[in-house]
């Protein structure tokens, strides 16, 4: 379940690599989980969410048909909670506590927001 | 033991909570969730989200299913209320706490309107049995004919009830003296021994023209008002 990479050109690249592992966390945010998960942290309103929290808001996100049935929505909480948030914990992005299951956004460099726009971009087109 | 009160009682611990998720704070549903006494909270989505939706949990927090909140206002607008039908059973799984949260105000012409479905499905079924509470004589003549006309639909039989003392006979009305029916508007059908078509509602009246109460589809609490009213009505 991921997206194809939005490709940078050089000047770019190496402008975000100053701050961020480009090349890695491309990877992990073409992930469309991910991705949301971040959208969503990354209101002002939110900022910090519990698990629980994020995987309804994920889950209703990128619903397909505008339908979640609880067995959708444990997928994208188990993607979270094993692959997704301990990943975006690693590269600094995120805190994510897996004893009392909650999430806050740890202060990211804006060169992340830069490089998620081409995803955005689409991502707010959906039909 | 007053079944209808508990049935009320009941469906209140039942209580959802619905949270929607938007873009904006206009409030698209607000109409069509206000007469269901569910628990409506908002979170935010950016405002370029190309999406609004609501996730509905349980008294329990349990997550019981999210839907896009154009898929609703569809469903809400159409003239087929039952997702049960026609293979939508996702769908159905969704919408279950329409069906079964509590009204809190609900006016005459609605519980009216309500009881016509109920209704419907017990003719279309011409199976099975019918418990309407009246609450007085004069509110069972108003609708005398359409009882005569469902009691007469195949194998459909029809019981009402009134409060009142004393018999009437050659009628199909069962006067109670009692509270516990004198108070209470309900139209119960038993499916014929169907759960997909017993459904059930009860409420009780508040003011002249105010009830509480709720609806179901559920085919246990079904199956406990119609244990309850068939013992009131044979005593």
């Amino acid at each position: 379940m991921t997206d194809e990479q939005p490709v940078f050109d050089a000047d770019t690249f190496t402008r975000l690599e100053a701050s961020l592992p480009v090349a890695a966390l491309s990877r992990t945010v073409s992930d469309p989980v991910a991705r949301h998960a971040l959208y969503f942290l990354r209101q002002e309103e939110v900022r910090t969410a519990s698990l629980d929290r994020l995987a309804d808001a994920v889950a209703g996100w990128t619903a397909d048909d505008g339908v979640v049935t609880p067995a959708d929505r444990d997928r994208v909480r188990l993607r979270l909670y094993h692959v997704c948030l301990p990943a975006l914990d690693e590269f600094g992005i995120v805190a994510f506590d897996s004893g009392d299951e909650s999430v806050a956004l740890d202060d990211p460099p804006e060169e992340l927001w830069q490089l998620l726009e081409p995803f955005r971009r689409r991502d707010a087109c959906d039909e | 033991m007053n079944a209808l009160a508990d049935a009320i009682d009941s469906a209140r611990r039942r209580r959802k909570t619905v949270t929607l998720y938007s873009p904006d704070d206009s409030d698209p549903l607000a109409e069509a969730l206000a007469v269901r006494n569910v628990d409506v909270e908002r979170q935010p989505l950016p405002e370029w989200a190309p999406t609004e939706f609501l996730v509905v949990r349980g008294l329990d927090e349990e997550f019981e299913g999210s839907i896009g909140v154009a898929a609703l206002q569809q469903f809400l607008g159409s003239d087929d209320r039952q997702p049960w039908a026609s293979g939508q059973s996702e769908v159905a799984a969704v919408f279950d706490f329409l069906d079964d949260a509590v009204f809190s105000s609900l006016d005459r012409r609605q519980l009216l309107a309500a009881s016509r479905e109920i209704e419907e499905r017990a003719w279309r079924a011409a199976a099975g049995r019918l418990y309407t509470g009246f609450q007085t004589e004069s509110a069972f003549a108003a609708q005398a004919e359409v009882y005569d006309r469902l009691a007469d639909r195949g194998e459909l039989s029809v019981r009402c009830f009134a409060r009142g003392e004393g018999t009437r006979q050659g009628s199909r009305l069962r006067l109670v003296d009692r509270e516990a029916v004198g108070d209470y508007w309900f139209v119960v059908y038993d499916g014929g021994g169907d759960d997909d078509r017993k459904c059930a509602l009860v409420a009780e009246q508040r003011g002249s023209d105010e009830y509480t109460g709720f609806w179901t589809y559920d085919p246990e609490t079904v199956d406990d008002l119609v244990t309850y009213l068939a013992a009131t009505y044979e005593s």
